[in-house]
């Protein structure tokens, strides 16, 4: 087939044009996409902790958090601790907490101490991916891991995925551990037999806009190790702490990017 | 007919035996109503004395307080939203069991069960949720418990930022409609 320097010239001149737009219009397809898709740049309100562990090593043998948050949440102290504990928020030694920081030459101010360890409210978190029934699930407006017992069949998949161990499954019923104790408060819910349970960042203070009871509890009795706030609220004592002191949290590298901190 | 004496006998012994769940619920068990065989008994819930009345009109309650009641679980444990807004007067309450109805009707035995058993339904909201009688049977925390100072009073406990309320516009309820969309 014979061509003409004229039809050559308008051949050329077609593609030029062609290849020139197409990636202004390819961009332009993808941000298309990606803007219905993506949630906005972040949420307004993230909850989140900051646990600074020196301050906390300071009162020893302090158990003020986790006392009040039991008390407060109706949270047993059962008999046979190995088997059946229950429980929100409590110390777990440092090499166990972190176990992607241990390297066997932790400074002596570390090693084998109590770290207080809770639910980490993570921001991708795995015990929400794999609950079967939307039991446990992430309230998309403030990011806390919330539990609806009444659809807890008790499968515990969630203590399973949960690297953290951060949830306890109720392998009797509370009650009569309760009772005994004295300690059965009617303003919180108990829980029954074969349901799992954790640490709910204390939703229902936070309705009526007070602290976490740890947070106040740890102020109260003058240990000041814990700092609440929201995360993404430039004058919160939280985001300060944060910006002043380096932080780390427990095992990161699982991708769960957990909202509870630590300054040690 | 040889042996007719024992035949017989034997035979009303054994109508008896057969008959036995007849004759017994006839002998024992009243037909209708209470154990005390008042055939025109109803259950009859304890109310409690004066006061405005229930959050809705009685009629309502009546034919639809499981219906309330469920409506109010999901919307306080899914969406965090705790306000009810009641169809009768407009006024606002907490959508809580303990807090709101108990608060009213103290005894459970007296106002829930008294229908719940004549109707043999077992709903199992006091499997976990703590009926008001049990907590004052526990009374106050244990000895040697942290004093716990709520200092929420003179100042605001989260520095800067109000906790989120129902009405704000990013508060909108979560849980259940995200979910279902799988992870991003």
């Amino acid at each position: 087939m014979e061509k003409d320097r004229r039809a050559f010239l308008k051949i050329a001149g077609v593609s030029l044009v062609g290849a020139g737009s197409t990636v202004p219009l390819l961009s332009a397809l993808t941000r298309a996409r990606a803007s219905g898709d993506e949630p906005a740049a972040h949420p307004e309100v993230r909850w989140g902790m900051v646990i600074d562990t020196k301050k906390c090593l300071r009162k020893e043998g302090c158990t003020a958090c986790s006392a009040s948050c039991h008390w407060a949440h109706n949270v047993p102290t059962m008999p046979e601790p190995k088997r059946h504990e229950v429980k929100w928020i409590w110390k777990e030694q440092y090499e166990h907490a972190f176990t992607e920081q241990h390297h066997g030459f932790t400074n002596e101010a570390l090693a084998g101490q109590p770290v207080t360890v809770l639910c980490n409210h993570c921001e991708r978190p795995p015990c929400v991916r794999v609950c079967p029934t939307q039991a446990t699930f992430k309230r998309m407006s403030d990011g806390i891991v919330a539990m609806d017992q009444h659809r807890c069949i008790g499968c515990r998949y969630c203590m399973a995925a949960c690297p953290y161990g951060a949830r306890s499954f109720n392998w009797s019923d509370p009650r009569p551990v309760l009772e005994a104790s004295r300690s059965l408060r009617d303003d919180f819910p108990a829980r029954s037999k074969g349901v799992v349970e954790k640490c709910n960042f204390c939703a229902e203070r936070l309705a009526k806009g007070e602290r976490p009871l740890c947070v106040e509890a740890c102020h109260a009795n003058g240990g000041r190790a814990l700092a609440f706030g929201n995360l993404y609220d430039e004058s919160s004592e939280m985001a300060k702490l944060l910006k002043r002191s380096h932080t780390i949290r427990r095992k990161p590298s699982l991708g769960t990017q957990p909202h509870v901190f630590y300054i040690v | 007919m040889y042996d007719a004496n024992k035949i017989i006998i034997g035979l009303a012994i054994s109508a008896a035996l057969l008959g036995f769940p007849v004759w017994y619920s006839y002998a024992v068990v009243p037909e209708d109503g209470d154990k005390d065989g008042n055939p025109d008994y109803q259950p009859q819930p304890v109310l409690p004395d004066g006061g405005e009345g229930c959050i809705e009109s009685v009629e309502f309650m009546r034919s639809q307080h499981m219906h309330l009641l469920n409506e109010w679980r999901d919307s306080v444990v899914r969406d965090g939203d705790r306000d009810y807004v009641a169809k009768k007067d407009g006024k606002t309450w907490d959508r809580s069991l303990s807090r709101t109805c108990m608060s009213c009707h103290t005894n459970r035995m007296q106002f829930c069960n008294e229908c719940h058993s004549y109707l043999a339904v077992e709903p199992d909201c006091w499997n976990c949720h703590v009926a008001p009688e049990k907590a004052l049977e526990a009374g106050k925390p244990p000895q040697g418990q942290p004093v716990v100072k709520d200092r929420t009073a003179d100042r605001p406990p989260q520095e800067g930022r109000r906790a989120p309320r129902q009405g704000d516009r990013r508060f909108a309820p979560d849980g259940v409609r995200h979910l279902g969309k799988g992870r991003k």
